[in-house]
């Protein structure tokens, strides 16, 4: 377990596994080695470590005793393939979907809390908590961009480029072709 | 949420009930009759139309509210779903209502996502979440920069400004223009480079490589080395910053490759290369080349970087190129790599020898047609005790023995045999019996040997000297090969007994299926087979289910894949 103190001066008892997802902490606890020192967290607040360090709550993942699973992610049966030759990859015949943890805890929390969270995260480095993969097409097998246009529907921002900078824009277009 | 009130539509509260309902064990549906399951498609479709019908603009306060309180009426459908679910684990959901439960939670997202400030996080956030979407995108990284610079003015001030998203730059055929910005995007950042000098257009013949004036580009000079020579001029005036120097130069192309060599030597003194860490030249060869014949004209090489040091340069890989070796400064690498020289320009063996003495962390070492001179008189093995992947490759029988005379790396876990055909090489395997104890990984194209009782026992303690041996690769080898594996007294002591995985390709399918019954009725089974796509294709049903009935994976592995068990094998 890991204590960690935070700007409130509140004191959190933690799993090292879960706290280790920040790399921020994690090389704190390499330079310190074992110690029962408290770590310092001066830019997070208890109410949004509370939130960072909670489990997700993904239903898929509740075993038999209730407990919270690890993960949140499901595993799904792949349609069907080959029935003897497979990909490597797939040896298991099973593909994994990931609902990120991200998303698992943005759906439980206001705006507000979620630039806290979103702060913090950037703070403790812990990359899954950035909101990266709204950008990325999901449909998408490599994980690609999103489109812009796409990328401005989902996030409601306004196109703000003048017509000249639009033109340099559409012939940087072209750059996109040959990869 | 507390606090706010939630304006369910009738049909929801309803809904919810019938949801509420799924507790009692005797109610396994929301409704009579079949369920209504919209295909993932539809689905899919719902949600791209409604985001491609969406048109960006400043929210009200009122229009905010609407889409908030629209949001959470979805929020409380998913919570009450997922309560439910909760309530009657392990029994699960009705498909029907995991896929509302799906649906309720996308259209939650997508309010989320039109009510979240992403443009009021600061920079510095901004930039964070922007370069891991673009280092996740490793398929489309081009693609994946240009979209985020054109999605709005401020990501595109942030995304110009960051430099490291710029500076893994490609320069080749017709992406030149993008290449330069990119590199005057990077700015000061350590750069890595690749140049592929395509040989489409070109005006440069490769017989006229056995002219002089391969000696340098500066002799009357092509357009098109006009052109390589301005554009590496360009290049290097950010030399000092440039980290990864990769050249491919096609077909042959004394030019070219000579010329960029000669640049680099002219410039590296000067700027100094403090950032280089890994440089590597190809030029390709001509199709079917034999590397038995292979001749270079009269070419002078210069000292690699002008004879500066490189502080920081681990990984050297020439490929049908070569530098003057006596007076480059080469120390401390990691990787050397050095292919398809002819004979001729084998390195002298003392020169060889003092390179790799000045590489005590050497890790990998590759000979592939390429090496020390031989001499009659060698000298003591260089100890080699962090080399963990050998490589040997297309040398003769002579220059394979001598090789191995003049290295020690008992630590080798990845040993390659590639190429060694043409003549009796059992030799080198009686040479090298013993000196690969921790051998793990066993790579073997084309290797020939004798194939009296005398030769496959001498194989067999070769292999036997090998007892950590998992997984082997195999392409091109002769029928006896396989007689190696076993004992002729019978499988008391089986040979390779931790050998556990096999990759082919381009072997007799019969031979292997012969093979793996004969592990297993030895008691050594054989886990998993991997097969080149060519290879699979050749297997008949029979084979295949004679292959599944001996309890052995059986998987298909793509060109230049790296099978999981290798990688991790090779920790």
């Amino acid at each position: 377990m890991v204590l960690l103190v935070t700007s409130d001066n509140e004191q959190f008892q933690t799993e090292k596994d879960i706290v280790e997802r920040s790399v921020l902490i994690k090389n704190m606890l390499e330079d310190v080695g074992e110690s029962d020192q408290p770590i310092p967290l001066p830019n997070v607040s208890s109410s949004v470590l509370k939130k960072v360090t909670q489990p997700s709550t993904g239903p898929t993942e509740i075993d038999v005793r209730g407990r919270y699973l690890s993960t949140a992610s499901t595993t799904v049966e792949s349609p069907s393939r080959p029935p003897i030759l497979e990909q490597s990859q797939d040896e298991t015949r099973k593909r994994t979907t990931d609902i990120s943890e991200w998303d698992q805890k943005f759906i439980t929390v206001d705006q507000e809390m979620l630039f806290e969270i979103i702060l913090a995260a950037n703070y403790l480095d812990i990359k899954s908590l950035l909101c990266r993969r709204w950008l990325q097409d999901g449909s998408q097998h490599d994980q690609g961009a999103r489109p812009p246009e796409e990328i401005r529907k989902l996030f409601n921002i306004v196109n703000d480029f003048t017509p000249e900078e639009e033109a340099q824009i559409k012939k940087e277009n072209e750059w996109a072709e040959d990869r | 949420m507390s606090g706010t009130v939630v304006p369910l539509h009738p049909v929801d509260v309803d809904f919810l009930a019938r949801i509420d309902a799924l507790r009692s064990p005797e109610v396994t549906a929301t409704h009579s009759g079949p369920p209504r399951l919209p295909s993932r498609k539809a689905i899919s479709e719902h949600f791209t139309r409604i985001v491609a019908e969406w048109e960006p603009h400043p929210f009200t306060p009122q229009e905010r509210e609407t889409v908030r309180l629209d949001g959470l009426r979805y929020l409380v459908i998913v919570r009450r779903i997922e309560q439910v679910q909760r309530d009657i684990y392990p029994r699960p959901l009705p498909e029907e209502v995991q896929a509302q439960l799906s649906f309720a939670r996308q259209s939650y997202m997508l309010r989320c996502f039109r009510l979240f400030r992403i443009n009021d996080l600061p920079t510095e956030i901004i930039s964070n979440i922007l370069r891991f979407m673009i280092w996740d995108s490793m398929r489309t990284p081009v693609r994946a920069r240009l979209h985020i610079t054109w999605t709005c003015r401020r990501w595109r001030e942030i995304a110009l400004a960051d430099s490291t998203l710029w500076n893994a730059i490609w320069f080749r055929g017709n992406s030149m223009e993008r290449a330069w910005a990119w590199f005057e995007r990077a700015r000061a950042t350590p750069l890595d480079i690749r140049i592929d000098c395509d040989s489409s257009g070109d005006d440069s013949d490769p017989d006229e490589s056995e002219d002089s004036t391969v000696l340098g580009i500066s002799t009357e000079p092509s357009t098109k080395a006009v052109e390589m020579r301005q554009m590496l001029l360009r290049l290097f005036t950010k030399l000092a910053t440039i980290r990864m120097l990769i050249v491919v130069v096609q077909k042959c192309h004394w030019k070219k490759a000579l010329g960029m060599l000669e640049l680099l030597s002219t410039f590296a003194p000067s700027t100094g290369v403090p950032m280089l860490k890994r440089v590597e030249f190809h030029r390709g060869g001509l199709e079917n080349e034999d590397r038995s014949f292979l001749s270079w004209p009269k070419v002078i090489f210069r000292p690699f970087l002008g004879g500066a040091v490189a502080p920081c340069l681990e990984y050297l890989s020439l490929n049908g190129v070569s530098i003057d070796w006596s007076t480059s400064t080469l120390a401390n690498l990691t990787t050397l790599d050095i292919r398809r020289f002819p004979q001729s320009h084998f390195l002298d063996a003392a020169r060889f020898r003092e390179v790799l003495m000045n590489c005590p962390r050497l890790h990998k070492l590759c000979l592939d047609g390429a090496g020390p001179k031989f001499e009659e008189q060698g000298s003591k093995p260089v100890e080699l005790p962090h080399l963990r992947v050998l490589v040997v490759a297309d040398l003769s029988r002579r220059d394979t023995i001598f090789l191995f005379s003049q290295i020690s790396a008992p630590s080798v876990n990845s040993l390659t045999l590639m190429n060694l055909y043409g003549d009796d090489y059992l030799p080198i395997f009686l040479k090298i019996t013993s000196a690969f104890p921790k051998v793990r990984l066993l790579t073997t194209y084309s290797v020939q040997f004798d194939s009296s009782p005398v030769g496959i026992e001498s194989m067999r303690r070769w292999l036997d000297s090998m007892p950590l041996l998992a997984y082997l690769r195999v392409a091109n080898v002769v029928n006896h090969f396989f007689e190696v594996f076993s004992r002729p007294d019978g499988p008391e002591t089986p040979v390779a007994p931790h050998l556990k995985f096999a990759d082919f390709q381009s072997v007799d399918p019969g031979l292997i299926v012969q093979w793996v019954k004969d592990r297993a009725r030895h008691r050594t089974p054989l886990e998993k087979i991997y097969f080149s796509e060519e290879l699979g294709g050749r297997l008949d049903d029979t084979q295949i289910r004679t292959l599944m009935g001996l309890s052995c994976k059986l998987a298909k592995l793509p060109r230049g894949a790296t099978a999981p068990e290798e990688a991790a094998l090779s920790l």
